[in-house]
């Protein structure tokens, strides 16, 4: 039997996305004849995939990038930002107030789904809160601003190829380049999101603007993304206007929205989507980014109703029945709440998360039978320490509300030993101590926990309500003054606030 | 802007008193544009350094009297920084700022260096209270004494003294300090209430009633001690009297959030649902987070048959506090009534491990017990809550219920019946009517009858604790 023509079994795994085994064959294709086009390109553009990223989903804002200025106002109007979602932050009344769904370490509301920009303190409240945050091993935003994970791209590029990079970038004739439709645009994917040289992907996008005298949408968001990357963002967000203009493009809105969240414009990055869903208003991604920044503002009703429509229009949805699941859960309805679990688990979402969800959720709808069985399932998935100790901190929650004050004592420690930054086991174990009257024991898990974790109020009132109980006004006040400050209006912080105000101001 | 019109009025002050000062040393004329609030202090110094006399140190009292009601403590902090001498009042000012900003220890150092300078009674009693605010009773209850050597008809102290001995629980001392207070002044209504407390704690009810009373002929406007007394009332069952009480004092402060709790309390038991649930609405304003509110928002919703409202309310308080007993017995109450037996099941064994010697809630096992068909352990549940409390009706009678339905012998089950009836009228005639549900003697003839009847049970439907007893929050994941 005769080989097939390597060229064409090259394209062929290509379009299998084999890359690794086309890689291999252009590579010696090219060998034979350096001068080879065709697969001079077909390799260049299997490198390519295998790096490829979803540029709309950016990475985590880094910590450098809390210096900058870009954010529109400093002080900006409340419900316009993400910095002060609302006029009276952890709002009981209309958002979920702290006290019913736990926040994350900016100061939200957890979200139904793990993402780019959920964990960080995206956004934070300021840059001394963000360096105070405590650094734990999961925790927090990386102190290096975006590069972590482009030159961890960068690297990865170089490991692809052991013998030294494919192109030399800096030999590159860009101009002549830019001429050729047909390779300038896989070169410039190339560059970007292989090479990961921004400088020489810039230049050849302005040489290929010139030669289509910014006529062309493609070129001119490739030329707004180099710039988005190299933070030049009202730059970028010029070229992605004028793309818009002449071709709208799904990617294009939400590259867009992407910036105008960068210069804390959440109400225009809004506005922009829905000009977007004008024009394509059967398209998932553009309402499902509507969704997100509903959830970054605080307005979970919103936020919902963005992902109801989302699952209208994609049924298969993770995310948005990840998050309505959420929602449901933390609005005491387990029961609708599990419904969608089961959903995520039937379409093949068979993650240790899921397991423990369901768990919980059985839990708090009394179906007490199948509680044991989802929480051996979930530690039999669980594949790293840190959802080890997520699943036995809830074995310990459940066994808290049985009020089984041992086993909730052991699980806790297990979770710690799983994740020794735990800091809400350490809460918990501190008000199980404080429950049995080891009152200092119990401060100490407490204290430890405000160290680990200064987004919550918990641990702070916790450790203030019971020095308070022992007459240590001192620190009863101050940790009472720092629950405050995480969540205004704690009702029962503020009572004892108040009471120890009185006594200080007496004469 | 208001803020901005302060500062001038507070710069107008620092060039008079500038001018002042140029005035009585006649120095040489600086000039000094009052560009920022520091400048003029700096004055000060210069012009007060020649002289170090008591007229000049001072001088500026008023001054740092004012900024101190106005709550500048930073600018006190920086104006008493600045100084190269440092007058008694100062220190005196900058303890009580220290003290503002919760900072006791510090606060008790300046209030100490002030005794030392001049032992005056303010002095003294301040240092006082800095001890007693960081827990040392003992050392502020001699310095009390000390105080009281330099007089002896003041009331604070006298009353500081009682809440030290309060803490310290040597109830006695505490009641003695507390009556002298009184004595000198019967218009403070804290006394009232701490000494009112103490009589709690010692159990003697008629006479906190008694001083609560006294307490409120004196002072008709104390909201605080209206609540306590209706309180008092309240657990000696005399509902009109509580209403009474809780009602002027929400005539006074129609936010107070024990009053309205405590009066919600007396319309739920005159079964008036709708009218405490309009009022837990207001407290729910103001605490969105108050378990006990939610607790009685579900019984709320319980009595009026609205079973899954209820549960739900319920379910919040207990997400809210896990560690809190009655929720968890009313949880059990209404998947009883929902015929979630299992369920229930385990919401009584949470709460038997919270408080192993609560009978009811035992009584209320036993009940779940036999509709689950476990018929012995139904019956233990039922002796040992007998054995924690002999005397109730509702136990009697369930256990009854139970002899009948396993076919217990006639004359044991009229033995329990005798029991139930010897208990039920002690309680009819101690309590009022409210308490006790009257089909319970239908059921109890019908048994007596002999006719042979289904499980039935009897529940009474129990309403929570109030005051203001917060639990502890906890982390739920």
């Amino acid at each position: 039997m005769r080989d097939i023509d390597p060229l064409f079994q090259a394209m062929s795994y290509y379009r299998r996305r084999k890359f690794e085994q086309c890689v291999e064959i252009t590579s010696t294709l090219l060998e034979k004849n350096p001068n080879d086009q065709v697969a001079w390109l077909l390799k260049m553009r299997a490198l390519t995939e295998q790096l490829y990223v979803d540029e709309t989903e950016v990475a985590d804002d880094g910590l450098a990038d809390m210096l900058d200025d870009n954010a529109f106002h400093q002080t900006p109007m409340p419900g316009t930002s993400m910095r002060q979602p609302t006029a009276n932050t952890n709002a009981g009344m209309s958002g979920p107030s702290p006290a019913m769904r736990p926040t994350t370490m900016a100061g939200r509301p957890i979200t139904g789904m793990l993402r780019l920009n959920t964990q960080s303190t995206q956004g934070g409240k300021s840059m001394e809160n963000a360096l105070k945050t405590a650094r734990t091993a999961a925790t927090a935003r990386p102190v290096t601003t975006a590069t972590g994970r482009f030159v961890r791209l960068g690297t990865a590029s170089m490991l692809s190829t052991p013998d030294g990079p494919f192109l030399q970038v800096g030999r590159l004739n860009l101009p002549k380049y830019a001429q050729n439709q047909a390779i300038s645009r896989s070169l410039f994917e190339h560059l970007f999101y292989h090479a990961n040289d921004v400088r020489a992907a810039l230049q050849l996008a302005t040489h290929a603007n010139e030669v289509y005298q910014n006529k062309d949408w493609w070129w001119l968001a490739q030329l707004g993304k180099c710039y988005h990357r190299l933070d030049m963002i009202r730059d970028s967000e010029k070229q992605y206007v004028i793309s818009l203009e002449i071709q709208p493009m799904v990617d294009t809105y939400l590259y867009l929205s992407r910036i105008y969240l960068r210069l804390d414009q959440p109400l225009l990055s809004i506005t922009k989507l829905q000009e977007g869903l004008e024009k394509f208003p059967f398209e998932p991604c553009l309402i499902q980014a509507i969704a997100r920044i509903h959830e970054g503002l605080n307005d979970m009703t919103q936020s919902i109703e963005y992902y109801r429509q989302v699952l209208k229009l994609d049924n298969t949805n993770i995310e948005a029945i990840a998050c309505i699941a959420a929602n449901h859960f933390y609005n005491e309805q387990p029961e609708i709440s599990l419904k969608f679990y089961r959903r995520l688990l039937q379409m093949g979402v068979a993650t240790s998360a899921i397991f423990t969800n369901i768990a919980l959720c059985c839990f708090h709808a009394q179906q007490y039978d199948m509680i044991v069985a989802c929480f051996l399932k979930a530690l039999g998935c669980a594949t790293s320490d840190d959802e080890r100790a997520e699943i036995w901190y809830n074995i310990g929650e459940m066994a808290l509300y049985t009020t089984d004050i041992n086993l909730a004592i052991q699980c806790f420690r297990l979770a710690l030993v799983h994740n020794n930054d735990h800091a809400e086991a350490y809460n918990n174990l501190g008000l199980v101590e404080l429950q049995r009257d080891n009152n200092e024991i119990g401060q100490i898990y407490l204290q430890t926990a405000q160290s680990l974790a200064p987004h919550m109020f918990e641990p702070y009132y916790n450790y203030g309500k019971s020095m308070y109980e022992q007459g240590d006004l001192q620190s009863s006040f101050r940790a009472i003054k720092s629950s405050l400050d995480i969540y205004k209006n704690h009702a029962d912080s503020k009572h004892i606030y108040e009471e120890l105000r009185k006594m200080f101001s007496e004469l | 802007m208001e803020k901005r019109k302060d500062r001038l009025g507070i710069k107008q002050l620092v060039t008079a008193a500038a001018d002042l000062s140029h005035l009585a040393i006649a120095t040489t004329s600086s000039k000094f544009s009052s560009s920022s609030s520091f400048y003029p202090s700096a004055v000060f110094i210069a012009s007060s350094n020649p002289l170090n006399e008591v007229c000049t140190l001072d001088k500026y009292n008023w001054f740092l009297h004012r900024m101190y009601t106005r709550g500048e403590y930073d600018r006190i902090q920086q104006f008493i920084h600045i100084q190269s001498h440092k007058s008694t009042y100062m220190t005196y000012v900058q303890a009580l700022v220290h003290r503002q900003k919760g900072l006791i220890v510090e606060a008790l150092d300046c209030f100490q260096r002030c005794a030392i300078e001049s032992p005056s009674l303010i002095n003294i009693k301040q240092v006082a209270k800095s001890l007693a605010l960081l827990r040392r009773y003992r050392l502020a209850i001699d310095a009390y004494k000390e105080a009281l050597t330099l007089t002896t008809n003041d009331w604070e102290i006298l009353h500081n003294l009682g809440l030290c001995y309060t803490h310290l629980n040597e109830l006695k001392q505490a009641k003695e300090y507390f009556l002298q207070a009184l004595q000198v002044t019967e218009i403070q209504d804290a006394s009232f209430l701490a000494l009112g407390k103490v009589y709690l704690l010692e159990g003697e009810r008629t006479e906190a009633e008694a001083l609560y009373e006294q307490g409120v002929r004196r002072n008709p406007e104390s909201v605080e001690l209206y609540t306590q007394l209706g309180l008092v009332a309240f657990e000696k069952a005399n509902y009109t009297k509580a209403f009474e009480c809780f009602g002027t004092a929400l005539t006074f402060s129609p936010t107070h959030t024990p009053a309205i709790m405590a009066a919600c309390q007396v319309i739920q038991k005159h079964g008036d649902a709708d009218v405490a649930l309009s009022k837990y609405r207001i407290i729910y304003r103001r605490k969105p987070e108050c378990v006990q509110v939610w607790n009685n928002i579900g019984m709320c919703f319980f009595s009026k048959k609205k079973f899954v409202a209820a549960v739900s309310c319920l379910k919040r308080a207990n997400y809210l506090a896990p560690f809190e007993l009655y929720v968890l017995y009313n949880l059990a109450l209404v998947h009883l009534y929902l015929q979630q037996n299992a369920s229930a099941a385990i919401f009584l064994e949470s709460a038997i491990r919270i408080n192993k010697r609560h009978a009811p809630s035992y009584t209320l096992l036993g009940i779940t017990l036999s509709k689950l068909n476990d018929f012995n352990n139904a019956l233990k549940s039922f002796n040992y809550s007998l054995k924690i409390d002999p005397t109730d009706p509702i136990a009697l009678l369930n256990l009854a219920i139970l002899e009948a339905n396993t076919g217990v012998s006639q004359s044991k089950i009229d033995k329990t019946l005798k029991q139930f009836h010897q208990y039920y009228s002690q309680r009819a005639t101690s309590m009022s009517q409210y308490e006790l549900d009257t089909s319970m003697l239908d059921i109890a003839a019908q048994l007596e009858s002999q006719s042979q009847i289904s499980i039935q049970n009897n529940d009474e439907s129990l309403t929570s604790t109030f005051t203001s007893r917060e639990p502890l929050d906890n982390m739920i994941q």
